[in-house]
């Protein structure tokens, strides 16, 4: 049942990228969890605004099913940083209280771009809020990230690095008080508009002593000028891992509102005879 | 040992690993920047030219697939190998443009990145102006904009555009804005033109087709004979451009009088991107300076050719040579060297001529210098041209010539030969009347037939 589960995702997710015709825009700027867990250290446009969700389906260690539906609002609030929050569902017989779980907000701020001798760096920092059923406390997280190109390809090869540790403040009896969370991650360009990725996922898990360690593969392709859909799977590599999960997701990018008229700011704008 | 030990433990030796290779990249030339980007600007028309003329937006992109490749390929091809990678290039971007590979609109970086990571600001300065190209297409496509309401809204995306970012295009025409510039006299000054000619063809075939687009629904309003004209447009580019490529960077003065004085500011915007184009690939080319040394005089470059407070005042001050086009048509006079910008180029050359020779020359000397100028400004190499740039040339028929050590210096600008260049355009054409707008109020009698 299960491997036929597998079989149909991947089949179901090849066809999906075989028949879609695909359109401009922003699938190079890898984001947490569309699909994949890797992000790449580069914010959105200043003043624009995306939104974003993912749907994803996963087959916990202890064999039971669990979806997760997250909306997201991202926000270029200022040169070179982003403002995110994210409202996850969770649903499914894994799930004790179905609805909706802890709301996280976060800002990334891009420290410099790519160079020949440096790669890119950015941090995150954020906060995870107990929304959710049997939450406590807000546990305030920080996240590095490197992405760094590979060679003089014209495809791309890029690798990433996510470091992050999350403070659990009001941790409960046999949980951590401090966890973190490392992804590798690579990419690389497959024609003009799309992205293959895979990383490693190394996650502390609150309970303590469980860590789950996962590997995904998926897509990023642009559809539209303003729209990216993204779709991935990943497996669990040990027995405190899920067995599985797959995402579908989406980008859309509508722009940056200004309301400024013709001649705003510009001096001297107009026609002279 | 489990997989996830295996996995983390190299992870562990690649970090280790690159604390060791690190020192080495230190000791590679260091800078550093950060992106600013700017989020493009949101509108009712978002989208239409993909939606409404999506094979066009799809050569569009096939266009910017070239730009992109074309900057590492130029960084990274050593000179002696360049007649092999000219023409491979040269017929992949045309198979890229006749397949319509790119549905996707490339940013540079997408297929060039070490450029991307030598030099962001040049891709910067260009994806947002491609930006720009995308929101007027959008505008002029969009049927939901009334005739009469298309020059607003194209004004509020100059605005945008250039209060947004500091690396907006100038306004004013390219006559003033190569005069800022500076470059002729620069070592690298003709390097793509003529050691790459077929892929600088490219590029001029790419700067014959976004105007003429633009021209096509002028001439066509908002009704369906847009999809007509601009369908008859590009059967034009492959039964006509294509086997017979222009050989001179086409204004947008020439090909697309009727919008440039709709939106003169969008013109010079797209003029002063186009030639953006050809002198950053100048630079790419030439192989005497270091990575660092590029970089410095592509910034400069890139500054010189910014907007600047003012330039609106400039950016009216042209002529339409031909304000009847039919951008269906391939005219005769759109094929050779000569034109509006060979016509800058040999007034700038006039301007400088006098301060690089002050006791002056003779006449047969001079017709020497302009016919090897005449040669430097067309693509390929010439039977008797001297190799090398513009400066290698003048410098080899004019041992004795003064040089403002700026001239040739990466990052330096010779302002004494600006100056210069600009009081004789301002002498020239600084009293010249504004050229009229264009009446948009009423919507064009649609032509479906193409006329000479």
């Amino acid at each position: 049942m299960t491997r036929s589960i597998y079989l149909g995702t991947l089949g179901a997710l090849a066809g999906f990228f075989a028949w879609t015709p695909a359109h401009a825009a922003d699938h190079t700027n890898l984001e947490e969890g569309l699909p994949l867990e890797i992000e790449d250290a580069y914010p959105i446009g200043r003043g624009s605004f995306e939104l974003q969700g993912f749907a994803r389906f996963e087959r916990t260690a202890e064999g039971k099913d669990l979806y997760r539906l997250v909306p997201r609002l991202e926000v270029g609030i200022a040169s070179n940083t982003q403002f995110t929050v994210e409202v996850p569902f969770e649903l499914g017989p894994a799930v004790e209280d179905e609805g909706i779980g802890d709301v996280s907000a976060s800002f990334l701020y891009n420290i410099n771009t790519e160079t020949l001798s440096l790669p890119a760096l950015g941090i995150v920092g954020g906060a995870v809020f107990p929304t959710g059923p049997d939450s406590h406390g807000v546990d305030p997280f920080a996240t590095f990230i490197l992405t760094k190109t590979l060679g003089t390809s014209s495809h791309m090869h890029r690798v990433h690095l996510n470091l992050q540790g999350l403070y659990n403040s009001d941790a409960q009896p046999n949980e951590r008080e401090a966890l973190y969370k490392m992804v590798v991650g690579y990419s690389v360009r497959l024609g003009a508009d799309t992205i293959l990725l895979a990383d490693y996922v190394r996650e502390q898990e609150r309970e303590e002593g469980k860590t789950i360690n996962l590997a995904e593969i998926g897509l990023r392709r642009q559809v539209t000028p303003r729209l990216v859909l993204v779709a991935g799977v990943g497996v669990g590599l040990d027995d405190d891992s899920p067995d599985f999960r797959a995402t579908i997701g989406f980008q859309f990018s509508p722009g940056a509102p200004w309301f400024g008229r013709g001649n705003y700011g510009v001096a001297g704008y107009g026609y002279s005879k | 040992m489990a997989a996830p030990q295996i996995i983390s433990r190299t992870i562990a030796v690649i970090l280790a690993t690159c604390s060791v290779v690190a020192p080495a990249a230190v000791a590679r030339d260091i800078h550093f920047e950060q992106r600013n980007e700017v989020g493009h600007l949101l509108g009712p028309y978002n989208s239409a030219f993909f939606f409404r003329h999506n094979s066009s937006f799809r050569y569009s992109g096939a266009f910017h697939f070239h730009h992109s490749l074309q900057h590492d390929l130029l960084q990274l091809t050593p000179l002696e190998r360049r007649h092999a990678v000219d023409a491979e290039f040269d017929q992949r971007v045309f198979d890229f443009v006749r397949e319509k590979k790119a549905y996707t609109e490339p940013t540079m970086e997408l297929y060039g990145q070490y450029v991307a990571r030598m030099a962001w600001r040049v891709y910067r300065a260009i994806d947002w102006t491609h930006m720009h190209h995308e929101q007027t297409y959008d505008i002029m496509s969009d049927a939901g904009i009334p005739w009469e309401k298309k020059k607003e809204w194209t004004d509020k995306a100059v605005a945008y555009y250039l209060k947004k970012n500091p690396v907006a295009r100038s306004v004013a025409p390219l006559d003033v804005t190569m005069r800022r510039a500076g470059v002729m006299m620069k070592p690298y000054f003709t390097y793509y033109r003529n050691y790459y000619p077929q892929s600088n063809s490219q590029a001029w075939i790419a700067h014959w087709w976004h105007p003429v687009i633009y021209e096509a629904i002028m001439i066509s309003g908002n009704g369906r004979a847009q999809e007509q004209n601009i369908g008859a447009t590009n059967a034009t580019m492959f039964d006509a451009v294509y086997p017979d490529r222009p050989e001179r960077m086409l204004l947008s003065r020439e090909i697309m009088p009727r919008y440039s004085r709709m939106s003169p500011e969008s013109a010079n915007i797209f003029d002063n991107l186009h030639m953006l184009h050809g002198v950053v690939y100048d630079i790419l080319a030439y192989e005497g300076w270091s990575e660092s040394e590029k970089r410095a005089e592509l910034y400069r470059f890139i500054d010189a050719m910014s907007y600047r407070p003012g330039d609106e005042r400039l950016a009216r001050k042209f002529r339409t040579p031909y304000p009847n086009v039919d951008p269906r048509v391939y005219s005769p006079w759109m094929r050779g060297p000569e034109g509006e910008m060979s016509r800058i180029m040999k007034e700038m050359m006039d301007e400088m001529m006098p301060m690089m020779m002050p006791k002056g020359m003779s006449p047969a000397r001079k017709a020497q210098v302009m016919a090897q100028f005449k040669m430097k400004m067309k693509m390929g190499m010439q039977p008797g041209e001297i190799p090398g740039s513009l400066h290698d040339a003048m410098m080899k028929m004019m041992p004795g010539m003064t040089m403002d050590p700026a001239a040739v210096e990466p990052g330096k600008t010779p302002q004494k030969m600006v100056d210069t260049m600009l009081a004789g355009w301002e002498r020239k054409y600084g009293g010249m009347p504004d050229i009229a707008p264009w009446p948009m109020e009423h919507q064009p009698h649609a032509t479906t037939t193409a006329s000479n």
